[in-house]
């Protein structure tokens, strides 16, 4: 059989793999794909939303099969890696089209394709900041801001599978695992057995944050993100001690970038002020507020502190100046912190450019 | 009675109200006075010329000499806080904005406004207290878009209370769950409990399959609300009300948001203000209140206390 393989490919001796056994019958999809790289972003999702679903996962087992036979045969070229992660990325922006249009399950079936394009060109191990590990943050961050907290939980679940050691993964998935725990919801008339169990519910996800934010840690102790999460679920889940550790050690540091130095020192006067220690507290939420002056988290923060306290006045001085601020483009490091924003769209358009590079 | 000893009767009263700041209102320090905003209702509609003898007032079960003020004569302060998140944009912003106008309508030439607008962001766009006709031209800038940090902003019309004139009035526009508010709901509570502003609701929350709830699970939602806030956070706004003494108007489709928030407004101004100074309960910690009035058929509705 290698032989065989090895036989045909001679004609293409200046060829990569996948254009080989990207056979003549696949012609048309590998058109769009050339399409989408070529910046004819509708033209090639318009043509792909043409195709069967059964009919893609067909045509890429043609292509994953011969892949998988060719490779470590010793008459191996070099994956055509560009092509597969372009063929993943117009899947993706496909995925989003369908979702803009209210068809989800349409686009979870487009997600579906374009995991099995990243996969193809999986790597073991996988290098770090490798286009795969970060288009899979993408997703994630796609599947989050078009389908909801639970489907991205369920998709960043599969993903850390597959990448265990993704430290940014990691820590995505100990985000959303943290929001979905404390996302609202209705128990009509479930009564006291019904909360009970929406408690515990909101423990367990509370506990895989927990769980996913140390893992991203044990990775990468440094790591600035995971440990303010994982400080911030320490403290929801009333493990004040272990909380105050993470974030003592985040504000010693000297390499902690503004905002995370500001978000620090917010949790960490939360854990005073719970801990009835009202100066401390409001020593730390008046440095937040010289750190990022316009950060409104803070000035709340403040305010309530000085209101509890008696100083109605105070709260309100302090409060009005982040009232009245013209917000501009800034947005607070809190709000960032709890919805990401921007990230996933920012991401993805990175990695789209650097497939037409 | 007490209060017209120490403040010169009723009127003395009225007059403080309408000429003072809301701080000095504050009947938590110095002052002894207690002020309980009540609404008296008979078959859903307020019910009008009642006098302090239709009225007992138990504070901690202990019942106290009161003076009733019907308000109707004094000024408001209208505080809007609206939603302008970005579920609100397009249409719904549209008909937000003929509510405000409408509720701006109802109010009289010496009443004020203030507007606070909030998505992940809060903003003062209107600082009370300001005349009523100022509210057009901030109408016009408003521009929905972003998060939803509804906890974060009725904080913040606490704080802004201290700018207020005469009695105030806090109207809460939103349509969904607070996703973006650093505050904890409870402590809105907490500050509420410590305040006599009344807060009015008025909410988007068409009945769906998804989100139809019995009056059963809605009273152990709000039961359960406060010592589980993450699990009952639609329950914030209805929860926050009843502390204060308002009500939540659900506006089953936008287009009828101008008619809840008129009735807000022309409800507020059939309250009654009792005012009372505390007799033989402590002075500090929760005060319990429980207002009763006199006549079948008759409810009231009044914060269910307060702290000092």
């Amino acid at each position: 059989m290698v032989a065989a393989l090895t036989a045909v490919a001679v004609p293409f001796a200046h060829s990569l793999q996948t254009d080989f056994w990207f056979a003549a019958d696949l012609a048309p999809y590998r058109a769009l794909i050339d399409a989408y790289r070529d910046g004819r972003e509708s033209e090639a999702i318009d043509g792909l939303l043409a195709f069967e679903g059964e009919l893609l996962h067909q045509m890429l087992d043609s292509v994953g099969d011969r892949d998988a036979r060719a490779i470590g045969s010793g008459h191996d070229p070099a994956l055509n890696e560009l092509l597969f992660r372009s063929a993943a990325m117009l899947h993706l922006d496909a995925a989003d089209d369908l979702w803009s249009t209210g068809r989800a399950d349409a686009a979870m079936s487009q997600i579906e394709v374009a995991v099995r394009w990243a996969d193809l060109g999986a790597r073991n191990p996988e290098p770090d900041g490798s286009f795969r590990r970060r288009w899979y943050l993408g997703v994630t961050l796609l599947v989050f801001e078009r389908g909801g907290w639970w489907d991205a939980l369920r998709f960043v679940d599969r993903v850390c599978e597959a990448l265990p050691d993704d430290v940014p993964l990691l820590t995505t998935a100990a985000w959303l695992s943290e929001q979905v725990a404390l996302a609202p919801v209705r128990l009509g008339d479930a009564g006291v057995a019904g909360v009970r169990d929406a408690q515990r519910a909101k423990r367990d996800g509370l506990g895989d944050a927990a769980r996913r934010a140390g893992a991203a840690l044990a990775i990468t102790p440094d790591a600035i993100e995971a440990a303010l999460r994982l400080a911030r679920v320490r403290m929801l889940l009333e493990e004040d001690g272990e909380a105050g550790e993470l974030l003592l050690g985040l504000i010693g540091r000297t390499d902690l970038p503004t905002p995370q130095a500001y978000l620090a020192r917010l949790l960490l006067g939360r854990l005073a002020a719970k801990a009835d220690d009202p100066e401390r507290a409001e020593r730390l939420f008046r440095e937040a507020v010289d750190l990022m002056p316009e950060g409104q988290a803070a000035r709340v923060a403040l305010a309530r502190l000085l209101d509890t306290q008696g100083d109605r006045r105070g709260a309100a001085v302090v409060l009005e100046p982040g009232l009245t601020a013209e917000p501009g483009g800034f947005i607070d490091p809190w709000v960032d912190y709890r919805l990401g924003l921007g990230i996933g769209p920012d991401l993805r358009g990175a990695l789209r450019a650097e497939l037409r590079q | 009675m007490i209060i017209g000893n120490r403040l010169g009767g009723s009127l003395a009263w009225v007059a403080m109200l309408m000429v003072t700041p809301a701080a000095a209102q504050t009947f938590t320090s110095g002052v002894e006075a207690v002020a309980v905003d009540v609404l008296v209702t008979r078959g859903g509609q307020p019910v009008t010329g009642l006098t302090a003898d239709d009225f007992i007032v138990l504070d901690n079960g202990v019942p106290q000499q009161i003076e009733s003020v019907l308000l109707d004569e004094v000024p408001i302060t209208l505080l809007l806080v609206l939603d302008t998140s970005g579920s609100v944009r397009g249409a719904p912003l549209v008909q937000l904005r003929a509510a405000v106008e409408a509720a701006a309508e109802a109010l009289r030439p010496d009443d004020q406004v203030g507007l606070v607008t909030f998505s992940h962001n809060v903003r003062m766009v209107v600082e009370p207290p300001s005349p009523r006709s100022s509210l057009p031209d901030a109408l016009g800038r408003l521009r929905a878009g972003g998060a939803t940090a509804l906890y974060d902003a009725t904080f913040a019309a606490y704080a802004l209370r201290e700018r207020t004139v005469g009695r105030t009035l806090v109207l809460v526009f939103s349509d969904g769950d607070d996703t973006a508010s650093w505050i904890d709901p409870r402590a809105v509570l907490d500050t509420a409990q410590r305040s006599d502003v009344v807060v009015y609701g008025v909410s988007l929350d068409p009945i769906t399959p998804d989100n139809r709830m019995d009056r059963q699970g809605r009273m152990t939602a709000r039961r359960w609300f406060p010592t589980e806030p993450q699990l009952f956070g639609r329950e914030y706004l209805p929860v926050l009300v009843e502390e204060t003494g308002g009500a939540v108007f659900v506006a089953e489709d936008i287009g009828r948001l101008r008619a809840a928030f008129s009735r807000v407004v022309t409800e507020f101004r059939s309250r009654y203000l009792l005012t009372y100074s505390p007799i033989e309960v402590q002075a500090a910690g929760w005060h319990a209140l429980e207002v009763r009035v006199a006549g079948r058929g008759r409810s009231v509705q009044a914060r269910r206390g307060y702290v000092r």
